[in-house]
């Protein structure tokens, strides 16, 4: 039976579980909070009527990401990919300075893994890539 | 990082640590019954942790089907929320929230589930009567 991650084989565990923050809060480099529109930590105001969507493109636009067109590492820039499922805001993972990926799995663990490992009915696909100078 | 791979952890690993609640439950001498609220709140538990182990979606998490019979449960699960958050900071917090219709908390604490946790069991000492009801 394929499990929620399919296509994870190489990840390793880098932190224990814990329901402190997720994965949001981990790309943000914030391991405090629950960071969720609506009813998490969210750092910007949120305009009534606005999807999911559009509060998480915000939140990159305020906070200096713009989009990109790949998940390679560029020197100077620090990258998150937003993933989603269904049109729906499932996850976000941060690249490492190797190239990596780190992610929070949610209220479970973080994990080091490619880009695209956490492909697959749980968190979907890599929706839209963010870069930011570091 | 100690190089275990993800891939040979299962849900039961993540959700192992709630494994503690069948003995706080369920003493040498207590004998459980079918509709025994109490059993089913750690079965509602287990079942939402393990569904929802993966989950960052907080609207996902809170409109799961074993959440919202927590929350249906009412001031019964109080008490049990607040042993959990004893333990440990958990998301239970949100069903707090939506039993009491409070929140003992600032409004700038709002996703800091440890702060909201302690704050839950401070509230919790201060109101034996709704605990108890």
């Amino acid at each position: 039976v394929p499990g929620p991650f399919p296509k994870l084989s190489t990840a390793t565990q880098t932190s224990p579980a814990t329901e402190d923050y997720n994965c949001i809060a981990w790309a943000f480099f914030d391991n405090s909070q629950w960071w969720w529109p609506g009813q998490g930590f969210w750092p910007i105001d949120i305009d009534p009527g606005q999807s999911v969507l559009e509060s998480f493109e915000e939140l990159f636009a305020a906070d200096g990401w713009v989009e990109t067109s790949h998940g390679s590492l560029e020197s100077g820039f620090i990258k998150i990919a937003l993933y989603t499922h269904r049109g729906v805001v499932t996850h976000a993972a941060r690249q490492l300075p190797t190239g990596e990926w780190t992610s929070k799995l949610g209220k479970s663990v973080d994990i080091a893994h490619t880009l695209g490992e956490l492909d697959g009915p749980m968190y979907g696909t890599v929706h839209k890539i963010y870069k930011r100078p570091t | 990082m100690d190089g275990v791979s993800i891939a040979r952890h299962s849900f039961a690993d993540y959700t192992r640590d709630y494994n503690h609640i069948t003995t706080i439950a369920a003493p040498a001498h207590y004998i459980s019954s079918h509709g025994d609220y109490i059993t089913a709140f750690y079965q509602f538990l287990h079942k939402w942790v393990s569904e929802t182990t993966f989950e960052s979606n907080l609207d996902t998490i809170t409109s799961h089907g074993a959440y919202r019979a927590i929350v249906a449960m009412g001031p019964r699960a109080v008490p049990l929320i607040v042993d959990e958050l004893k333990i440990k900071p958990s998301l239970l917090v949100y069903a707090m929230e939506d039993i009491t219709g409070e929140r003992p908390y600032a409004p700038n604490m709002q996703g800091n589930i440890r702060a909201m946790s302690d704050h839950w069991v401070l509230w919790a000492e201060r109101e034996d009567d709704f605990i108890a009801a």
